[in-house]
């Protein structure tokens, strides 16, 4: 399933039929992710509950999906939405209720032949609802309160996600997308580790991240996807043979960055060898280019594949010379005062989705740039 | 349908504030009951639980003298209601909502549910307006948007109760009438001197005018605790929707209330969650905070303002974590900053207002200010960074752009959060502007090259 964030169709990618979680605790970013999920995920329907959750949220869903524009079909994006409210003053017992129907309704359209994607914001407020009502009816409390059943519940709920061939032969599915909301951030509560167990995505929404406003604010570190192996047939047959190996590389350039960030703090940014000050610029350049994708923003809010392989092309070559360079004795210091720097960071606002041709021109202006590239500032020669 | 019936000799316990009585008449759950005593007093209640033979009664009153011979009970067919009128602004309320300043009793236009009814999300419109707080953190960086909920974390010691005295008084609406704006107050639990202040400064300010008061003193009950804000957002959903003015609810300390709640719970003897606190804290915040909000066709808007101290300065603690989930974002005040003398002491990182791009840019304040604020966060974020490696290994080992950075925080604190007197959109924008000068070009990342241009550089003539 195509989403439109870099961060996931690049780096954790989701199946169709497949399941993923979001978990986050508050202000890190898990409802404006759902949104921007609903709108731009190329699925046929959307299925949004919001369980538990902000009445202005739902408002504002209600306020803005008649006006967006599916980029698919040009119609209006309400039109291939269901939405399922429950705020959170409203009773227990249908808060319960919600997720099954919201499952129901999914599975409605699955049976069509249609491509359902469901976002569950937030099944911890489910799961407290079953706590609420399983207290209510005296029934022995497990973890942290939760009845013992909690993990047989959100297991029949997340294998409800599926890719079926319907009866008449087509092809339909359903994605499921359920935010968990655990207290205080902590992964180790009983719905998050349940959670986790029964799905094949896990997107681990970092707090520190969100405080810098860096969204979407996915810790890429933490989070997982099982559905990478299975998809990497699907970049290879859109144009992008390299996807598997071109992950990789981002990935372990950032697992790098976290080692050698510990390092930094203790000896210094500049007590590090010139390859390793590098892998730290180029690291800082792949989340500010790459992964920081504003959803308010008009351009940058959906990023086509296409678009997401060109800039990821872009970035890998701008690598490429720079390790290059690095090793010719080019001091580090003198590529982060480079022009094109400040044009690779904003990547993302600065070429449109029709600016796909521009785009490609750009490795060309990088080579350029270090062709005249000298290792002393002018200014001092 | 149920009769307004008067019940004789049906009480057969009294525990604290619970009254156990037989169910010797038709009577609906959560109903208002006025308990007579032999003693000739009235006193408020209502019914908290119901089987088959008895009812429990949650008396709102103090029980003390209360018998089970001579006790009668009146119960009504109807939940607890408030009178609701025009002439309400200006006046000071105590729990259950009767006047306590002396005047007369509110002429009622319309009774009320106090507990409100939820608003259907489709009928709710988008808050989009902006207030202006005069207070540069908030306005600049996590703008307050008319009918949002926004609540200030804080901590005992720290200046919390100014601050929100200093937002009741300057808050204003860009290009709105004054008097179409107004402010309920909500104490709960709160001391005689707090109280007294918040009047007299509002008094001072010329403020009182369009301000209602409720006060739940810390000595009184703890179920009327439960039960002022619900007053209280009454109130304020009759000036807001009924009437149709701006109205602004400060409430102050839900920490109190969550704890009279815990309180009220372990008296019914239900099954405690976490810290103690009944499961259904969630449910029942959410109800208190959810009735902010605007309404399609209506003038009028709600919005919150809670105020809570964390109790060990713990943003995890149960209390913060659950209102942080609820309510669109959070203003944290932080002890460090109080004790450099940065007033007003908000730790803006962790701060945040969800409704901030709702409300603010084009249209609404400014077209660059969404940019600015998020160019200030990065760089204040990579501020703080800096000075924690700065403490590690000293300021002169630090590369050029760090040391930048490292000075931007200091003009960031001194020129933008610290405030002396209340600032408006504008000359907070200027101070945000100002504050970037002297970051280098290339890290200005969330800045268009244009913004940087027009705001920025000097200009060339000049």
């Amino acid at each position: 399933m195509i989403t439109g964030q870099r961060i996931l169709d690049t780096l954790f990618p989701v199946a169709r039929g497949g399941r993923a979680t979001l978990p986050g605790g508050f202000g890190t970013g898990k409802t404006v992710l759902q949104e921007a999920l609903a709108k731009w995920c190329d699925a046929d329907v959307i299925v949004y509950v919001g369980c538990g959750e902000r009445g202005n949220e739902m408002a504002e869903v209600l306020d803005e999906f008649p006006q967006l524009e599916d980029p698919r079909s040009g119609r209006p994006l309400a039109e291939r939405t269901v939405i399922i409210a429950n705020t959170s003053n409203m009773p227990v017992a249908a808060r319960e209720a919600s997720i099954y129907t919201a499952i129901s309704v999914a599975e409605y359209f699955r049976d069509q032949g249609l491509h359902v994607a469901l976002m569950a914001d937030s099944t911890s407020r489910w799961a407290e609802a079953l706590r609420e009502v399983s207290g209510r009816l005296g029934e022995l409390p497990g973890e942290a309160g939760y009845p013992a059943y909690l993990s047989s519940r959100l297991a029949e709920f997340y294998e409800r996600a599926a890719r079926v061939k319907t009866l008449s032969g087509q092809e339909g599915s359903v994605t499921i997308i359920g935010a968990v909301s655990p207290p205080a951030g902590d992964f180790s509560e009983p719905v998050t580790l349940h959670t986790k167990r029964y799905v094949r995505c896990f997107w681990a929404l970092d707090r520190q991240r969100a405080q810098a406003r860096f969204y979407p604010a996915i810790h890429p570190l933490q989070s997982y996807s099982a559905d990478a192996d299975a998809l990497a047939s699907w970049w290879k047959l859109s144009g992008n043979p390299d996807w598997m190996t071109q992950r990789q590389r981002v990935l372990a350039l950032l697992e790098q960055q976290s080692h050698l960030e510990r390092m930094a703090r203790i000896v210094g940014r500049d007590a590090l060898p010139a390859q390793q000050q590098l892998k730290l610029l180029c690291a800082d350049l792949v989340n500010e280019g790459f992964l920081r994708q504003s959803s308010f923003s008009m351009v940058d809010r959906y990023c086509s594949p296409a678009r997401q392989v060109a800039m990821l092309t872009v970035l890998l070559h701008f690598m490429d010379r720079a390790e290059a360079a690095v090793q010719a004795g080019m001091p580090p210091a003198r590529l982060a005062e480079m022009k094109i720097l400040r044009q690779l960071q904003r990547l993302g606002e600065e070429f449109s989705e029709a600016d796909l041709k521009r785009l490609s021109l750009l490795p060309r202006e990088i080579d350029y740039e270090f062709d005249v590239l000298q290792p002393v500032p002018s200014h001092v020669r | 349908m149920f009769a307004d019936l008067l019940l004789e000799g049906a009480v057969t316990r009294i525990e604290g504030p619970l009254l156990f009585a037989e169910r010797a008449a038709r009577v609906g759950l959560n109903a208002a009951v006025e308990i007579l005593g032999s003693d000739g007093g009235a006193r408020l209640g209502r019914v908290a639980a119901l089987d088959e033979t008895s009812m429990v009664i949650e008396v709102l009153q103090p029980t003390a003298g209360l018998g089970l011979g001579g006790t009668r009970l009146r119960l009504r067919p109807e939940p607890l209601l408030f009178g609701v009128g025009p002439n309400m602004l200006g006046r000071v309320f105590d729990s259950l909502g009767r006047p306590i300043d002396g005047g007369p009793p509110v002429s009622a236009r319309a009774r009320m549910r106090i507990e409100g009814l939820a608003i259907n999300p489709s009928w709710r419109a988008l808050p989009r307006d902006f207030i202006e707080t005069g207070v540069s953190a908030i306005d600049l960086m996590n703008s307050l948007v008319r009918g949002q909920k926004l609540p200030l974390f804080s901590a005992g010691g720290l200046p919390h109760d100014r601050l929100a005295t200093e937002i009741a008084q300057r808050a204003r609406l860009r290009g709105e009438k004054p008097e179409e704006f107004a402010i309920v107050f909500v104490g709960m639990g709160v001391s005689h001197d707090t109280a007294e202040q918040f009047r007299r400064a509002m008094e001072s300010s010329g403020a009182l005018g369009h301000t209602v008061m409720f006060l739940n003193l810390a000595d009184e009950p703890g179920m009327q605790r439960l039960l002022t804000p619900r007053y209280a957002l009454t109130a304020a959903e009759y000036l807001a929707f009924v009437e149709g003015r701006h109205v602004l609810v400060i409430m102050t300390d839900m920490t109190n209330y969550c704890e009279a709640l815990r309180e009220v719970s372990t008296s019914h003897g239900e099954i405690p969650g976490r810290k103690g606190y009944p499961g259904y804290m969630y449910s029942d915040l959410a109800a208190l905070y959810e009735r902010a909000g605007c309404i399609r066709g209506r003038a009028g808007t709600l919005t919150q303002l809670p105020i809570l101290t964390m109790p060990g300065d713990d943003i995890g603690h149960p209390i913060p974590d659950l209102t942080g989930y609820i309510t669109e974002g959070q203003i944290v005040l932080d002890r460090e900053l109080d004790r450099r003398g940065i007033y007003p002491p908000i730790k803006v990182l962790p701060s945040l207002s969800r409704l901030m791009d709702a409300g603010t840019g084009e249209g609404y304040t400014h077209a660059d200010h969404p940019a600015l604020a998020h160019q200030l966060f990065a760089a204040y974020a990579r501020a703080i960074r800096v000075r924690m490696l700065a403490s590690v290994m000293g300021e002169q080992g630090l590369p050029e752009t760090d040391r930048s950075f490292l000075a931007f925080g200091q003009r960031f604190e001194d020129g933008l959060l610290r405030q002396a007197t209340s600032r408006t959109l504008e000359q907070s924008m200027d101070a945000g502007w100002k504050a970037l000068k002297g970051l280098p070009r290339s890290e200005l990342t969330r800045l268009s090259n244009d913004q940087i241009k027009r705001h920025l550089e000097e200009p060339a003539d000049a």
